[in-house]
């Protein structure tokens, strides 16, 4: 151990004092991240809105006196009023409260996606661009192929396979989105494994999954989150675009997508009602895109 | 070159098969299989195994993955299950209609995103580019389901200045003013989000070439700034947009999909939707098929533009 040289007195010393500058110049990094992440104003409002909307479908219930699928045909199609501010849908449901529990299903299913297609994309992309020859030209190929099979034939042709739940859509948007990923993480392992920290660690004795998990990876996680960040925004216009085709989630759980699939019926007796589903899918992707956007300023190194 | 083409175009090859064996495969997977397009009501268990008879169904799913793989190429698509209707018939009666609508959407949001994506390049940091910026973003977020029940409420339900759905009046002679009234709205819809994409494209893209040394250059020997941004800066950021294009163009299917349906335009998105919610197989795979075909195709053009614009790539 060479440290043992420099501290004489206790040998673990030297990798502690290290372990403790190491942690110093994390902490500066993670700081000026933050520090210009807040910077952005934008994705600064785009956070805040974005809380406010998880908050607001964690505790619909609470929130508000009503009974998201209790139907009551005495009071249907209100418009808004001071009772139901968004007015009530065709069964009498408050529309507010279905709003704020639709965004339940589609954050679930945005997050839930966006974790499938990350680790199927960082895994292709670290093992494709690590390995490289014919493991890399195989998997490669393979991204070739889901790039190029068009995302809503495949999600329509396997929600109809596996069912319309929220597991079923999830999994399915995973599938269709991870091609981006793989191709972006796969650049980066090709540039990164030559390089002489990469040597040293293999030299050292650490093995190949180490290398990958460990050594090359966590240089490209501010990238990853970027990409991953504008992906959720992506999964939920997917998720409500298939909702609105009638591909999405089964009827009684709202989603926004759903939501905004039954109100077109309506859209000559009740004006107002696929206004408040469609304003909260604009405002999540839009609150979420700020903030991918902001992300790229903080956290990409070839932003300036 | 004409190397480079062939070798692309060999390796499509598999790349089409694979996604015709994924499709098909799926299918046969569906619940109820092939036979799940035809409802209990169509009839008995006894009409129901001549249906499976005739259509080849008790045969191997290799075969009858070869056998269409024949009949595919060889163009005899086949008849949709329910209706009986020649694919071939439907596809070519729809073609046109949504490459009417792409072409116009792409014309504006491509305009569109060209337009401010300049501006807000060359006054980076400006109140304007501000302004851009923020409705880029509002572009790029609003689903094209939304904007289009809005388009159509106020201007179809509300003020009934513009048709809130179809392709043409019916009955009516054609007239490029009656195709122009419908087109209005679904192209609204659908160019909006991509110009707010096109936007940010062509801004950061811009940015990052008016920062190279060749537009100072150019600069500072006096060339007019126009001249500059034009000829100089502006070429060499669009380059990068086509492959972008190229690699959008199966996303951007999603949103024809969505908009053929709220303006119940008579295209392959529809079609193509239809067939989904009925299993409607020979259909379905056909249209797949075209897509594959039509992404890889138009991913080749943009790579051979690409070569032929950039001196710095070759294809030996």
């Amino acid at each position: 151990m060479p440290d043992a040289a420099t501290a004489p007195g206790n040998p673990a010393s030297g990798s502690i004092s290290r372990l403790a500058v190491e942690n110093a110049a994390q902490r500066r990094r993670r700081n000026l991240a933050l520090r210009k992440f807040l910077r952005h104003r934008l994705a600064v409002i785009g956070a805040v809105v974005f809380v406010i909307l998880v908050l607001s479908a964690a505790f619909a219930v609470q929130l508000t006196p009503y009974d998201p699928y209790k139907v009551n045909m005495r009071e249907r199609l209100i418009p808004p009023s001071a009772a139901h501010l968004f007015g009530t849908d065709e069964l009498g449901r408050d529309q507010l409260v279905r709003v704020m529990l639709g965004g339940k299903v589609s954050l679930a299913i945005a997050v839930l996606s966006i974790v499938v297609a990350l680790i199927v994309g960082v895994s292709v992309g670290s093992i494709a661009g690590y390995y490289g020859g014919r493991t890399d030209n195989l998997l490669m190929r393979l991204t070739d192929l889901m790039f190029i099979f068009p995302p809503i034939v495949l999600a329509m042709i396997a929600v109809s396979v596996m069912g319309q739940t929220i597991f079923s859509v999830a999994v399915t948007i995973g599938i269709v989105s991870w091609m981006g990923l793989a191709r972006l993480v796969r650049a980066s392992f090709l540039s990164m494994k030559e390089q002489e920290f990469v040597t040293a660690a293999r030299s050292l004795g650490a093995n190949n999954l180490r290398i990958i998990i460990q050594h090359i990876l966590p240089n490209i996680t501010g990238t990853i989150i970027v990409v991953v960040t504008l992906g959720m925004a992506r999964a939920i216009l997917f998720e409500s675009a298939l909702s609105y085709l009638g591909l999405g989630i089964q009827v009684p759980v709202p989603s926004w997508g759903s939501m905004l699939y039954m109100a077109q019926n309506q859209l000559r007796n009740a004006v107002w009602l696929p206004l408040a589903p469609g304003a909260m899918i604009f405002l999540a992707v839009l609150s979420i895109n700020f903030i991918g956007d902001g992300l790229r300023d903080a956290l990409d190194p070839r932003s300036k | 070159m004409q190397n480079y083409i062939l070798r692309r175009l060999l390796q499509a090859i598999p790349l089409l098969l694979g996604i015709s064996v994924i499709t098909f495969g799926i299918i046969q997977i569906m619940p109820g299989g092939v036979m799940g397009a035809y409802g209990p009501q169509t009839g008995s268990g006894a009409d129901l195994a001549i249906i499976q008879e005739q259509l080849g169904l008790n045969r191997p799913v290799y075969e009858q993955y070869l056998s269409w793989l024949g009949r595919f190429l060889t163009g005899d698509w086949g008849r949709t299950l329910l209706s009986q209707q020649v694919v071939s018939d439907l596809i070519f009666t729809a073609l046109p209609a949504t490459l009417l609508l792409i072409g116009c959407s792409l014309l504006i949001g491509l305009g569109l995103g060209l337009l401010f994506g300049v501006i807000s390049a060359v006054k980076q940091y400006s109140a304007i580019d501000m302004l851009v910026t923020t409705f880029s973003f509002v572009g790029l977020s609003t689903p094209v389901f939304f904007s289009g029940l809005i388009l159509i409420l106020i201007f179809s339900v509300k003020l009934g200045w513009l048709p809130g759905g179809g392709m043409y009046t019916p009955e009516a002679p054609y007239s490029f003013e009656d195709r122009l009234r419908y087109l209005i709205l679904p192209v609204v819809a659908i160019a909006f989000p991509l110009a707010g994409e096109y936007t940010r494209y062509v801004r950061s893209s811009l940015l990052e070439v008016l920062n190279q040394d060749y537009i100072r250059t150019g600069n500072a020997k006096g060339l007019h700034p126009r001249s500059v941004l034009f000829r100089h800066a502006l070429s060499n950021a669009l380059i990068p947009l086509i492959t972008i294009l190229g690699l959008q163009l199966p996303w951007m299917i999603s949103g024809f999909v969505v908009a053929e349906s709220i303006f119940s335009w008579p295209g392959m998105g529809r079609l193509l939707w239809e067939s989904a919610r009925q299993h409607d197989y020979p259909l379905m795979m056909a249209i797949t098929m075209l897509v594959a075909v039509a992404v890889l195709a138009f991913n080749l053009l943009a790579d051979i533009f690409y070569g032929l614009v950039d001196p710095r790539i070759s294809y030996a």
